[in-house]
């Protein structure tokens, strides 16, 4: 074997040393570096390329490509650590294995990331070149090798973009190409700092081998150095250890073994002094040379490292954009141009797959397709006509598609007539589902049970048993049909516009919140609302605007009422007059005239009496308000008022709406709008996809939606208000920054969504469909039926933030009011299914409200079930608590089952798997807590059933009912007495239950009576998971937890101490190594500072230093501060502590920017705190120092300007911000 | 082994007037790593990439994957 070969010849040879110059590794491979090309003979090279590149899409049996990733980070591994023994070892190290070392936590990083995203059929869908001898290799792969040749790995988004589009006037690249290119291009240049590490590596363990032959130099005769020769030369660094055996020789650093044999050592010392000259004739040129590679090795170690982190920070629609023919080709219709990326991209994956289908080129497929949308453009023009043929999912997916077929010569009549087949059977074939699966289900159960063969057993109760049993049996069918298609389907994503400038005047927005004025306090909360939603969401043309009534009252006005309007005036004229308007932008005289709307508004109406509430009220309540503000909108009068008076009162400047708003956003009071969502939502709302179209009698809505209803999230708990119930039934709370769309199964498969309340409508269409349309005093729940008539679409990838209720009883309440309102709706339902109303809903929205009414239904019957089962033995009593248990916890097991799949391999599992089953003991712990208040839950559903139904055909009176959240919040008690005192009704049910269930001598006493007992403790349950639990002693830290921080803490301000001189100009360094000796880095970066700095203040409440030194370190790093060079406020991201020079390059970090300045105002804070409460008494111009200091820091602080960072279109800031 | 002498220092990425055409070398280098690729593959390759496609598909279908074998399961033992 090799090593031992090595291990022979030089004893003293590691095994380390070994096994990096193992011949059998073949010889090291030089890096992909060959001849920089500027961008002109780079040009040229594309051009070049491009004939050369004859490529098509490989044969499924053909051998894919893949490349040696995994072996590629096994050997940069292998180099790291052989580096890293080297330098521990006190060897000196070349500058290219420098870099290595103190960047392979990047290189890791990197290695992790390009491994999870490329999957072993990656390339298997590209085309691939026909040519030996590169036959078989993607040409994406040999457009990235060649890039990264005459780059020397230096990736540069211009020379990239000109050299695609000079390749794509020989060769054109599918848009698959274009996108794979960044991971190729990572590909490649980890495979070529693969070999420079190889490299490194293996050229240093060649002069290492050559110190140690030196060394023993007496001893070593030159037959055995021709043997180390060949050795080396099978692993390609024979010259490398003739350079270093010629330095070490020439030097006379040789080290002679001792004796008497001197005149012998001479003759051996010429001879391999020959042998040296015979190896290596030119020494001289030869080191040269190897200075040149070493340079040339450093350089391209930089660039690849560098170039990995710069390919995923850059802009690749841009480029994309800047380089595909497609893309220059799709950016012709103005339409497309105006879209988001999402959107486009999917119409061009639509062209991609029908490029593959037909055998065309991409190029080819877009110039029909754009053919079709233009010719439909000119029609619309010429006609008038509402088509959607400007839209290009028309023809890719929608009703278009059969023409654009026929254009490219494809016939699709079976596909296309099974889409049609599966768009009209999908109801059916749903509810279709849902009731074989019900029906199986309960048949099932009572034939295990055997209940059918009881010959004792009445079939009436049989038949009542089943009857009972559909319900949950239902209801835990409908959860998993929804699951496995939520699973399966496609989450539907709605096109939308980029609206890259902000939201346009054409499309103006308002944002409502439709609320009460009961008193000041609630009034400043709606009022600070509404100026967050401003805040976050600071559009040009959007108003913000209270809508609201004032309390039901018996009289038409309260003498309190005019205080009320006029303090929530008095907070809407404070905010316009803090955030006030600019000009418009609308470019005619009279909007140059107008002054500009207020950004907000405060539109309130005046009770009216109404008959069904025996009250004065808001007409109609939300539904009410919301229809007279989209008549005004919508530029007509008032249908509803019976007098010339406006719908909302005049309040001036404060009630002034603008003209032209085409959308409105209603939020709840508690409704938050996180930054950028208004803009989303108006942006899918101006996508002429989803614009309303009205049918024919113009009251109804036959395509696109007049609603969009966005997703509704739940925040973190605050922990102050944390209880059990929230954590039990909350679900997945905080916001996911990078969420995607998510399967909402009416959307994804039936096309509609649900509307609940929160979202955007379009005011021109809404108006068109629900003005004067829902009967007076009847209707309480208007969402669905609002949602059913003008078509609502749910978007899914646009959130709202909404917290879930504490309290069992608020969630009670809420459920209450939603069950009344869903009874109420039952007219509706039987009218259109009579077809006795004026419009017949559509059947998935007939479905919904039978649904709900079917759901409502579900505990009644499962408790009724249970007694059945307990009381008789028509049915096993544990199947039948089996399937109530399976009602009220199969949708959130099956999404807990689901997370114990990981979707990666490369995450910590124990924690994974601890997480997991947290959720699914969470999951058990709900269902039990629903079983334990089963007469509870069956209680109040009947009340509230038996409720709407007496007011419905009986009194008709309080059909518009209404408890805000805020006042069943008030009423919600946490005290156990209270509570009991509160649901005595529960336990009284529950013990005559049991002591009905004894009498008639239950076959299953023992469960009985455990259900019974489980259910008559039910307020205690309540109590139980309700009581606020905020985080308090018990979650406090251990003190041997305590005692760790408090070191970390104590030693991070020892490195501050030690490293923060003088000499460095008192700013902190980027790092203290500690090995293989202690080294400070003198460099530092915005970032270091701000830690710094609020380390100083950290160190002084902590007691480590006293104020004079505070003030005096502050001073001393502000000072230098004022020294250093900065770019529009920003301190740049490296400076030379020692020098105060920065760094090349020179850039802004917007994170280490943003990191500086947060600090510096926390700082601020610390001083001002301490100048007002000193921790020891201290001079009065000490607490002037503190102040002065504060102010330095808000100063700093507010001087870096962000506004040059933020990418509109892509709506985020740079990371980086280089400048010369 | 072979060593000639160099006269001065030879710098790869210099320009040296060369057509901008795809050269032997690199042309050579490119091949070589395809079949260093090739040979790296392992025997299993395909069926590690069916491996991968059957993964993916069944992590993202989780509750019906397992649906489906228990309803496979209930017929089977049915029949059986």
């Amino acid at each position: 074997m090799v090593p031992s070969e090595l291990r022979r010849l030089i004893p003293d040879a590691t095994p380390a040393l070994c096994d990096i110059l193992d011949g059998a590794r073949g010889r090291i491979e030089p890096p992909i570096r060959s001849e920089i090309f500027g961008l002109q003979r780079f040009a040229q090279h594309g051009r070049s390329l491009g004939e050369t590149h004859r490529a098509a899409r490989a044969g499924s049996r053909s051998a894919a490509f893949f490349p040696r990733l995994r072996n590629n980070i096994q050997t940069l591994r292998e180099a790291h650590r052989y580096i890293g023994i080297q330098a521990r070892t006190g060897y000196d190290i070349s500058p290219a294995a420098e870099w290595l070392l103190d960047n392979f936590h990047l290189i890791e990083a990197q290695l992790e990331e390009i491994n999870e995203g490329l999957p072993r059929r990656y390339f298997r869908a590209l085309p691939v070149l026909l040519d030996e001898p590169l036959a078989g290799l993607p040409r994406v792969y040999g457009v990235a090798w060649a890039f990264v040749a005459h780059t020397d790995g230096a990736f540069d988004e211009d020379l990239l973009t000109k050299f695609l589009s000079a390749y794509q006037e020989t060769r054109e690249l599918s848009l698959g190409e274009m996108w794979a290119l960044p991971t190729t291009l990572r590909v490649v240049l980890i495979e070529n700092l693969r070999r420079l590490a190889e490299r490194v590596a293996t050229n240093k363990a060649a002069r290492e081998v050559a110190n140690l032959v030196c060394d023993r130099i007496d001893s070593t005769p030159v037959e055995a150095l021709d043997d180390l020769l060949a050795l080396l030369d099978r692993r390609g660094v024979a010259r490398v250890f003739l350079g270093q055996m010629s330095l070490r020789m020439q030097d006379g650093r040789t080290t002679p073994q001792g004796g008497n044999r001197a005149s012998d050592n001479a003759d051996a010392r010429a001879a391999q002094h020959a042998w040296l000259r015979r190896s290596l004739p030119d020494p001289a040129a030869m080191q040269a040379q190897q200075r040149a590679d070493q340079t040339a090795d450093n350089l391209s170690v930089s660039n690849a490292v560098t170039s990995l982190r710069a390919i995923g920070d850059a802009d690749w629609t841009e480029i994309v954009a800047h380089s595909s023919t497609l893309m220059h080709l799709m950016l012709g219709s103005p339409l497309f141009e105006a879209e988001h990326t999402m959107t486009r991209d999917r119409t061009l994956h639509g062209i991609e797959r029908l490029a593959l289908k037909s055998g065309r080129s991409e190029v080819a497929v877009a110039q029909t397709l754009l053919g079709l949308m233009h010719a439909s453009h000119e029609r619309l023009d010429a006609v008038g006509s509402e088509s959607r043929g400007e839209v290009a999912s028309h023809w890719l997916s929608g009703s278009g598609r059969p023409a654009l077929m026929l254009e490219l010569g494809m016939n699709e009549r079976a596909s296309a007539s099974w889409r049609a087949i599966a768009r009209r059977l999908a109801l059916p074939a749903y509810l279709g589902s849902l009731l074989l699966g019900t029906l199986g289900l309960v048949a099932w159960l009572l034939q295990i049970d055997g209940g059918m063969t009881h010959s004792g057993v009445a079939i009436e109760l049989t038949l009542l048993a089943a009857l009972l049993m559909l319900f949950p049996a239902s209801e835990a069918v409908v959860a998993v049909i929804n699951r496995l298609i939520s699973e399966s389907a496609q989450p539907a994503h709605l096109p939308r516009l980029a609206l890259s400038t902000g939201i346009p005047i054409e499309h103006r927005v308002m944002v409502v919140i439709p609320a009460m004025l009961t008193d000041t306090a609630s009034t400043f909360a709606l009022v600070h609302r509404l100026q967050l939603h401003h805040l976050a969401n600071p559009e040009r043309h959007a108003q913000f605007a209270l809508l609201t009534d004032w309390a039901d009252a018996d009289t038409a006005r309260l003498a309190t009422d005019e205080g009320l309007l006029a303090e929530a005036r008095r907070q809407i004229d404070a905010l316009n007059a803090r955030h006030p308007t600019c000009h418009q932008g609308g470019m005619d005289e009279l909007s140059m005239r107008t002054p500009a709307p207020p950004r907000f508004l405060v539109l309130h109406r005046e009770r009216r009496y109404s008959e069904s509430e025996q009250r004065w009220i808001g007409w109609e309540r939300k539904r009410g308000k919301l229809e007279q503000l989209i008549s005004v909108l919508a530029g007509d009068s008032d249908p509803t008022s019976t007098s010339a008076e406006p719908a909302f009162i005049d309040l001036g400047d404060a009630s002034r709406i603008a003209h032209g708003t085409r959308y409105v956003v209603t939020l709840d009071s508690d409704t938050q709008l996180p930054p950028g969502r208004l803009h989303d939502l108006v942006g899918v709302a101006a996508h002429p996809h989803n614009q309303p179209r009205l049918d024919a009698t113009g009251r109804s809505v036959a395509s696109g939606y007049a609603i969009l209803q966005p997703r509704i999230v739940t925040p973190l708990p605050a922990p102050k208000d944390f209880t059990l119930y929230h954590w039990l039934f909350a679900g997945q709370c905080g916001i996911d920054p990078y969420s995607a769309a998510t399967s909402e199964v009416y959307q994804d498969v039936f096309g509609e969504g649900t509307f609940t309340g929160k979202g955007l409508l379009h005011v021109q269409a809404m108006h068109a469909v629900l003005s004067g349309r829902l009967p007076e005093g009847r209707v309480l729940s208007h969402d669905l039926l609002e949602g059913s008539i003008a078509r609502c679409a749910a978007v899914t990838d646009i959130t709202l933030i909404e917290d879930a209720p504490f309290h069992a009883d608020v969630a009670a309440s809420r459920v209450h009011r939603w069950t009344r309102g869903d009874w109420q709706l039952l007219p509706f339902l039987v009218d259109s299914l009579s077809g006795r109303s004026d419009s017949r809903l559509r059947g998935i929205n007939r479905w919904k409200m039978f649904d709900n009414l079917r759901r409502s239904l579900v505990a009644p019957m499962s408790l009724a079930l249970l007694l059945l089962a307990l009381g008789t033995s028509v049915v096993s009593a544990w199947a039948a608590l089996a399937l109530v248990l399976a009602a009220f916890s199969a949708g959130p097991l099956m999404g807990a089952v689901a997370g114990f799949s990981p979707s990666r391999d490369d995450i910590a599992l124990r924690h994974f798997y601890g997480q997991a089953a947290t959720d699914l003991a969470r999951t058990i712990c709900g269902g039990a807590w629903l079983l334990s208040q089963l007469p509870a839950q069956s209680m109040h559903a009947m009340d509230a059933i038996v409720r709407a139904s007496y007011r419905m055909a009986i009194s008709g009176h309080h059909l518009l009912q209404w408890t805000t959240a805020a006042a069943a919040q008030a009423r919600a008690k946490t005290a156990l007495p209270a509570l009991a005192r509160q649901h005595w009704r529960e336990p009284a049910l529950a013990l005559a239950l049991l002591a009905a269930l004894l009498a008639a001598d239950t076959p299953t006493a023992w469960l009985a009576a455990g259900l019974c007992l489980l259910w008559a403790a039910s307020p205690v349950w309540t109590w139980w998971v309700s009581r606020p639990r905020p985080a308090s002693a018990e979650e406090a830290l251990s003190p041997a937890d305590q005692a760790y921080f408090e070191g970390v803490a104590r030693d991070t301000w020892r490195l501050f101490e030690r490293c923060v001189v003088p000499e460095d100009n008192h700013l902190p360094p980027d790092n203290l190594q500690t090995l293989p000796f202690d080294m400070v880095a003198h460099r530092t970066s915005p970032t270091n500072i701000g830690l710094y700095l609020l380390s100083t203040a950290c160190a002084r409440q902590f007691g480590w230093i006293d104020t004079s030194e505070l003030i005096a370190r502050l001073e001393a790093t502000l000072g230098t501060l004022s020294k250093l060079q900065r770019h529009r406020g920003h301190f740049l991201n490296w400076y030379d502590t020692q020098t105060l020079s920065p760094l090349l390059p020179m850039y802004v970090s917007t994170v280490d920017s943003g990191n500086l300045s947060g600090h510096l105002l926390a700082v601020a804070q610390a001083c001002l705190e301490l100048a007002a409460a000193p921790r020891e008494p201290h001079p009065p111009e000490t607490a002037v120092r503190l102040q002065s200091l504060a102010g330095q820091c808000e100063a700093i602080a507010w001087q870096a300007d962000f506004n040059f960072l933020y990418h509109r279109k892509r709506h985020h800031c740079s990371t980086h911000y280089f400048f010369h | 082994m072979h060593t000639s002498s160099i006269a001065s220092p030879r710098w790869s990425t210099s320009s040296f007037g060369n057509t901008v055409d795809t050269s032997s070398t690199e042309l050579t280098a490119l091949g070589e790593h395809l079949d260093r690729c090739h040979a790296l593959r392992g025997r299993l390759f395909d069926a590690r990439c069916v491996a991968e496609s059957m993964h993916g598909f069944v992590a993202s279908r989780f509750v019906t994957t397992l649906v489906v074998a228990t309803l496979l399961i209930g017929v089977i033992s049915l029949i059986l």
